[in-house]
């Protein structure tokens, strides 16, 4: 069973997103901002980490960063969730190390995409 | 004392010019003086040489005459020789001639010689004594001794020696002082020739030095200055025109400093209000996109959810549903503050002044939010510290703005208390409300971000007490346009309170550039009528009708259908006629308001097209204008005539009259009855109107409380006074003592004669004959509300109630 950490602090977006992947079968867990993100990455490693870039406490950028930054998170699969709709997102969000990206409002089955090509990669 | 006065350049060149000129004019004096001193010497010389000469000659003569002497005597000795008379003579004048000679020594006798001259003189006296004497007794041989004569004769050459001697002597002396002299007042001039070069020579060169300095340094620092470093300041060294004119160049170069800091200033403001607009954008990217995620992905879901399970979970579904709704109202409310934040920033957001009870829109708002204080288990307050005036001002946003204030209010605080304390602060003017509440309040640092966009106290406030976070820009940038002021002041967990000055008097209207989009000019829809504010828009059971005005000035339009919308009417716009003839064959209105000064198509074109064309024909139209056209205008066809500027109770009247849809109503006749009453209540029965009848003050308050008239007739063989009086009545003034006046007979009822509300169904006075024009006046009426009706006279009741 892969097992997804979900990133991100609004509560209506995390239950919709954990709903509907737990409906494809995959197990969610969920932080809500980027301190207890590192927590519980730390703590049980997921297979895949899907983060909101804008956190509380931690924003999206520094977390990714940090994971980077790990030795033993350096190559965990990270998709960043933004709100923004600019160039520049696309480009900051690599920059701090994420490996893809997907705008909100989420287009569900590009998601689903985006993690089978992560996680079979 | 006098000061020193400043060592200027001009003093510099001015002293140096005096100095060499005086130094020229001593060397000129001591050369003429050396000159002088020169010529002495020459005469000096000339002195000796004339002294030695004569001297020669005085010697030559001397020893001549001596010879002569001895010969004559050596021939007396010898023979018998005479002389002749002149001889004699000769011999004689001989003598007076080498005495002359000797005189004439005189003026080339020095003042060492002059003794030695005297005895010349003397024994040369004698010596030409004895001579004379030898002469003149020659011929008598009574001659003195020989040997005497040449004693004397020795002794004169002697002393002529001696004086000659003593003579070069003296020159010689003379000229070894002259010559001293001259050397001396020689150097002395070419040393002060000497002098003079030199001084000449330095005091230019010092002040070329001086002046080439001076200017270097000006030069350097105009360069150093001009290369950027505009704080330089040219050292001032000198108390000249040369530091004046850099002191001038230091002030030069502050001003441009200045310049250039403000400049920067204005650049760094710039930049950071395209910074904060860009950061709105972000942020309000962000939030849009938020609540629309919901709504998308949780529709989807249940989509899924229905197509995959062909059965809802009817719980999950109705949550999520729930969710979807609050989403679209929280980007619905989202939607409307950023595009009220967006007018106000483009300047289009407008100000309609009106004047109004604040504290009543206050009481009205605390009674909406009683319910939702109730809930938080909050207590509503209102104090006034005093009777507060009348605001002229828009009540529209006044509203808005508290009902925010209070919102927020009850939204950060439960179980507490919210105050709202209103004063007024006669000195300025202005009426002063505080919105206080003991909830969680701010720290300073949130406080300094109160009123920014989308900033909310945290970023879990929105997630705990919802909101959009641009409720309270919005109401700072309200209160600003309301020519106000909003302070406030929190302290965390105990509360906050904002306070709000408002002026008791708009000045200028500000924003005043609505220029509506050319959507909302196709739709006939004015947005920029406040939409969430609370004041009611007449929907379309409730509305007397739907009225369309065609006015090219936004202003005059604006006015027009707030008018309308505070009487009861939809409104509908068009800022040309062209647009107007569309809208009206279009929507259909029931009035139109056509204003006849209009760019392109004017006003009376519009009319004539309105009248013409089949589907608009029956519309009435009331024209408006300044000028008073009426007569032209009810020719061509319009219904009626508004003066511009609007009375709103006319065009109230007007519109009553014209409403097809409000035509028929209830009337007071308030007469005494008559045949000619009878004859009026027979007409308006005609016409479907429902009639009541009244003769007495306290008939009328009865009847007006029974039913509101919708048009009300006094007059028709009612005394004057008593007419002047109802009318006085009807127009909300108190009478004040109790009033009798039923015409007919005289009851003992004294009622004191108020209404609780001034009457705003048009009132028409009526007579018989028409009425005198001191009289007409004095009833202060407008002039078609005064008619005649008689049997024969129904034309002004027929318009009246527009039977034409």
């Amino acid at each position: 069973m892969t097992r997804i950490l979900l990133v991100e602090d609004n509560e209506m977006n995390r239950d919709m997103l954990t709903r509907r992947l737990e409906r494809k079968g995959f197990t969610i867990e969920s932080a809500g901002d980027g301190e207890e993100a590192l927590k519980k990455i730390a703590a049980s490693q997921p297979d895949l980490v899907l983060m909101d870039m804008n956190l509380p406490i931690l924003n999206g950028w520094a977390t990714c960063r940090e994971l980077r930054a790990n030795p033993a998170t350096e190559s965990l699969p990270i998709i960043a969730l933004t709100a923004h709709a600019m160039a520049e997102d696309e480009q900051k969000a690599r920059a701090a190390g994420c490996n893809d990206y997907t705008t909100k409002p989420i287009d569900f089955p590009l998601l689903l995409a985006k993690i089978d090509n992560l996680l079979t990669a | 004392m006098i000061s020193l006065p400043r060592l200027t350049l001009r003093l510099r060149l001015s002293i140096s010019i005096i100095a060499i000129v005086a130094l020229f004019t001593l060397t000129n004096l001591t050369y003429q003086l050396s000159s002088e001193n020169r010529n002495l010497r020459l005469d000096n010389l000339q002195n000796a040489v004339a002294s030695q000469l004569a001297t020669v000659t005085i010697r030559q003569l001397l020893e001549n005459q001596e010879k002569e002497i001895l010969v004559l005597d050596a021939l007396k000795d010898g023979g018998k020789e005479q002389l002749s008379d002149e001889e004699i003579k000769n011999g004689l004048s001989d003598l007076i001639s080498l005495q002359t000679e000797i005189r004439r020594l005189q003026p080339y006798v020095y003042a060492e010689t002059i003794d030695s001259y005297n005895n010349l003189l003397s024994g040369y006296a004698a010596l030409h004594d004895g001579w004379h004497r030898f002469y003149v007794g020659y011929n008598n041989n009574q001659t003195p001794s020989t040997s005497k004569i040449e004693r004397e004769f020795a002794n004169s050459m002697q002393l002529l020696s001696e004086f000659e001697s003593l003579e070069i002597l003296a020159a010689e002396q003379q000229t070894l002082d002259l010559q001293k002299t001259v050397r001396f007042t020689d150097r002395i001039t070419l040393t002060i020739y000497l002098f003079t070069i030199a001084l000449t020579v330095s005091l230019g060169y010092l002040l070329i030095r001086y002046t080439n300095r001076s200017l270097n340094e000006l030069n350097l620092g105009t360069v150093r200055i001009g290369g950027g470093d505009l704080k330089y300041h040219i050292p001032v060294n000198n108390d000249d025109e040369i530091g004046d004119l850099t002191i001038a160049f230091n002030e030069m170069s502050d001003k441009l400093s200045n310049a250039m800091a403000q400049v920067q200033q204005s650049k760094e403001k710039a930049d950071q209000a395209n910074r904060s607009k860009t950061n709105f954008l972000a942020n309000m990217s962000h939030e849009l996109r938020t609540p629309l995620n919901a709504i998308i992905g949780y529709s989807e879901m249940i989509i899924e959810d229905y197509r995959e399970e062909k059965a809802l979970d009817a719980e999950q579904a109705v949550e999520d549903l729930a969710r979807i709704l609050s989403s679209g109202r929280h980007l619905l409310q989202l939607i409307n503050d950023v595009l009220d934040l967006a007018k106000i920033e483009s300047g289009n957001m407008t100000v309609f002044n009106e004047t109004f009870d604040s504290v009543d829109i206050i009481e009205e708002l605390m009674s909406t939010m009683a319910p939702i204080a109730k809930k938080g288990d909050n207590l509503l307050v209102l104090e006034k510290s005093q009777d507060i005036p009348h605001l002229y001002n828009d009540a529209v946003k006044f509203r808005q703005l508290f009902l925010n204030l209070l919102s927020n209010a009850c939204k950060f605080t439960h179980n507490g208390k919210i105050t709202i304390l209103v004063t007024y602060n006669a000195k300025t003017r202005h009426a002063v409300y505080h919105v206080s509440d003991t909830g969680i309040g701010m720290t300073p640092s949130q406080l300094t971000r109160v009123f920014e966009a989308f900033v909310q106290a945290d970023s879990s406030t929105s997630k705990k007490y919802g909101g959009t976070g641009l409720g309270l820009s919005i109401c700072k940038q309200f209160v600003e346009l309301m020519d106000g002021s909003m302070d406030v002041t929190s302290a965390e967990d105990e509360g906050t309170t904002f306070t709000i000055l408002l002026p008791t008097r708009a000045p200028v209207q500000k924003n005043t550039d609505a220029i509506p989009s050319e959507n909302q000019q196709e739709l006939g829809l004015d947005l920029n009528a406040p939409n969430n504010s609370g004041i009611t828009t007449v929907s379309e059971e409730d509305a007397l009708g739907r009225v369309l005005v065609i006015d090219d000035d936004p202003e005059s339009r604006q006015l027009l259908l707030r008018h309308l919308e505070k009487e009861g009417y939809i409104g509908l716009e068009a800022s040309d006629a062209k647009q107007g003839i569309a809208i009206a064959n279009e929507q259909q209105p029931d009035l139109i308001l056509l204003d006849l000064m209009m760019p392109n198509i004017d006003g009376w074109t519009a009319l004539s097209v309105l009248k013409e064309s089949p589907s608009t024909r029956h519309i009435p139209v009331i024209l408006q204008s300044m000028l008073d056209e009426k007569n032209l205008g009810l020719d061509l066809g319009a219904a009626e005539f508004l003066p511009k500027p609007v009375d709103r109770q006319r065009m109230a009247t007007i519109l009553r009259h014209l409403n097809p849809q409000d035509r028929r109503g209830s009337a007071l006749l308030i007469a005494p009855e008559t045949e000619s009453r009878k004859l009026l209540l027979e007409e308006l029965a005609d016409e479907a109107w429902q009639c009541m009848v009244a003769t007495s003050m306290a008939q009328v308050i009865e009847r007006i409380q029974q039913k509101s008239p919708d048009i009300i007739f006094v007059g028709l063989g009612m005394p004057y006074d008593s007419v002047l009086e109802i009318l006085a009545m009807l127009s909300g003034k108190e009478t004040g003592q109790p009033t009798n006046n039923d015409i007919n007979d005289s009851s003992e009822d004294s009622v004191v004669a108020t209404l609780s509300a001034p009457i705003t169904a048009p009132i028409y006075v009526i007579s018989e004959t028409p009425l005198g024009s001191s009289q007409s006046r004095r009833l202060d009426l407008p002039a078609d509300q005064i008619i005649s009706f008689n049997k024969d006279d129904k034309s002004s009741l027929a318009r009246i109630l527009n039977l034409s």
